[in-house]
């Protein structure tokens, strides 16, 4: 039980703000191998702004900036919580695994883009902060490049109420919630290519984000739970809907002793789950080692819900209806999955069943096909739930032991702040000569020429 | 500068913790969930100039003693509130992430409350007894001029 101290509770929310000035402010970093000539120079249609030489610190940097402009910062460690409000800008570490925004486990976010057109992030770490790493809110364009993120207290790499973003070549590790997130956007337009999840609650959660969000290519490992979709009244945007979660390798997402918020630990041990979303397409994925299932999907129960589950969702997150003020909202609201598509996956060694729906009809509309897999609940899913046609069989038949997933003792959050340390990740090719470029609306991406991953020989 | 921001009628309720619910047959994990109130304001109106009125959706207004804004992830609902003198805003935290609730104009004493006490399940309630436009934000998602979580009062008379 919580106990009230309104007036500490003031002191605290003082010394945050102070100690949030101070960190925009004032950081102090030990940038004392930045290898940059010391004049701020032009190059292309913005500037090069350098830390420190021309600025003490990040943030001063990042304040002095113009759109266009590249702000390029040197090796060393940083201590700095750095905001960020001026449209496209570039901000570019010059070693990915030596730049180091560091929060002492006392500034809440590495960089934060608040409401700042076309911000891109490239080529460095952020560790131990209290909330994220690397973190857009409100933005039309993003862009994450070859970022690291660990031992962060929320989530590693995250954009909210985004949209036409791309997080890619990047790695989130240690966090809580998880490594990598889109929230609270439809159509978000996002690709997450070619990224590491590992050692956080979920590897990768997007409560009520879609619309043409794609998951591709990428690892999830070693998390309490893989790739997590998930649906609440919580957040805008309700439903989840429309992700397509393509050619990733998913596997051993087992790490019971990881840190993790309750739905993490609620989620854990699973591969792929599916929590009250509604047409996403999960397809040609590999999947392995898991304790429960290798891709389910599940309905979400939500308790101190605001809404219930539409019968339609909103054509966009602008257009979504408030509730009415006289709804009687149910203690607990169930936000099923519907219309999913899992097609092509491959799924090996899961301890409950490799593929897994928990539906009470086949009016929720879920498919499977051409899956290669050993087990299901219920049985011969593909026969019940086929993608064409009519589907055979009976719920009833080896049903989905939802309640292992969900009435179950799980281990309680482990210490993000001592996750382990990240190896060396892979740096920006060119990263002192590269042209600065803005982030726009994602790449156009074929679906269709990703196949699936193979399984790492050790 | 003074106000009359003294704590009154603390009291610890129960709740149902933030998520964590099972499926239609279990019940949800319950734990702490906790309420305080304050009320004030200061002596003069904060008129806040970051948060353009005119670009603000129309005002909720509400004509009762008592109301709710909820701080949900990452938004306050309803964003804009019309009250009257004497009412009382009970804020209430259905996010699952933390949250706290910040005055942009530092005058707007006694109206804030940090994240270690306006945890996911709890409430905090300010009575506001003064007319005038009260900007806030939550820092953790905001800042008093960008960033979904913020949120505005408009107290009349």
């Amino acid at each position: 039980m919580h106990t009230p101290r309104r007036s500490t509770g003031l002191v605290a929310v003082i010394l945050l703000t102070v100690s949030i000035l101070a960190g925009c402010a004032s950081s102090g970093s030990d940038g004392a191998d930045a290898t940059s000539a010391s004049t701020t120079t032009r190059a292309g249609a913005g500037r090069t702004l350098k830390v420190p030489a021309d600025y003490a610190t990040i943030q001063d940097a990042v304040d002095a900036a113009r759109p266009g402009d590249l702000v390029l910062v040197p090796a060393g460690t940083y201590n700095e919580a750095v905001n960020v409000t001026t449209d496209r800008i570039v901000i570019r570490g010059e070693d990915r695994n030596k730049v180091v925004l560091d929060g002492k486990f006392g500034y809440e976010n590495g960089i934060r883009v608040l409401g700042a057109k076309g911000v891109a992030i490239e080529n460095m770490t952020a560790r131990n902060y209290t909330s994220n790493g690397f973190f857009w809110t409100g933005v039309d364009g993003y862009r994450g490049s070859y970022l690291t993120a660990y031992n962060n207290g929320d989530y590693g790499i995250y954009s909210f109420d985004s949209v036409n973003g791309v997080f890619e070549h990047s790695y989130g590790s240690g966090s809580p919630d998880a490594g990598f997130y889109v929230g609270g956007c439809n159509p978000c337009n996002v690709l997450i290519d070619d990224v590491v999840a590992e050692y956080n609650g979920l590897g990768y959660s997007g409560t009520n984000s879609g619309g043409n969000l794609i998951i591709a290519n990428s690892t999830f490992r070693h998390n309490r739970a893989g790739i997590v979709p998930n649906t609440g009244s919580y957040e805008k945007c309700y439903p989840e809907r429309d992700n397509t979660i393509v050619g990733n390798l998913v596997y051993a997402n087992n790490y019971d002793s990881g840190p993790a918020i309750d739905n993490a630990r609620l989620a854990q041990e699973n591969g792929i789950l599916v929590a009250g979303g509604w047409d996403n397409k999960i397809l040609r994925n590999r999947i392995d080692d898991h304790h429960l299932t290798g891709i389910a999907l599940v309905p979400f129960p939500e308790t101190d819900a605001t809404d219930v589950e539409p019968a339609k969702a909103a054509a966009t997150c602008a257009d979504q209806p408030r509730p009415p003020a006289d709804l009687k909202v149910p203690d607990t609201v169930l936000w099923s999955a519907r219309h999913n598509r899992v097609e092509g996956n491959v799924i090996t060694r899961s301890g409950l069943a490799d593929l897994g729906a928990f539906d009470q009809d086949a009016s929720h509309d879920n498919c499977f096909v051409d899956n290669d897999f050993t087990s299901s609940q219920p049985a011969k899913i593909e026969t019940l739930l086929p993608c064409e046609g009519t589907g055979t069989g009976s719920f009833d038949d080896q049903p989905l032991e939802v309640m292992k997933l969900i009435n179950r003792e799980t281990p309680p959050s482990g210490d993000y702040k001592t996750q382990p340390k990240p190896p060396a990740q892979k740096n920006m090719p060119n990263a002192l000569g590269a042209k600065a470029v803005p982030a726009g609306a994602p790449p156009d991406f074929d679906v269709d020429a990703v196949k699936v991953p193979t399984l790492p020989t050790s | 500068m003074s106000h009359d921001g003294s704590e009154r009628n603390q009291r610890r309720v129960s709740g149902l913790a933030a998520v964590l619910a099972v499926t239609v047959a279990l019940t949800a994990g319950c734990s702490g969930a906790s309420s305080s109130t304050a009320t004030g304001g200061p002596t003069s109106a904060p008129l806040d100039t970051t948060i353009p009125l005119d670009t603000l959706a129309p005002p909720t207004v509400v004509d009762a003693a008592a109301t709710t804004v909820l701080a949900i992830d990452n938004d306050f609902e309803p964003k804009h509130l019309r009250i009257a003198a004497g009412t009382t805003v009970e804020f209430k935290n259905i996010g699952h992430n933390k949250h706290n609730i910040v005055p942009n104009d530092p005058q707007a004493a006694g109206f804030a409350v940090g994240e270690d006490d306006f945890p996911t399940g709890s409430s905090y309630s300010f009575t506001f007894t003064r007319p005038g436009t009260y900007a806030y934000y939550c820092t953790l998602h905001a800042t008093p001029t960008a960033g979904s979580m913020r949120g505005v009062i408009t107290v009349t008379k």
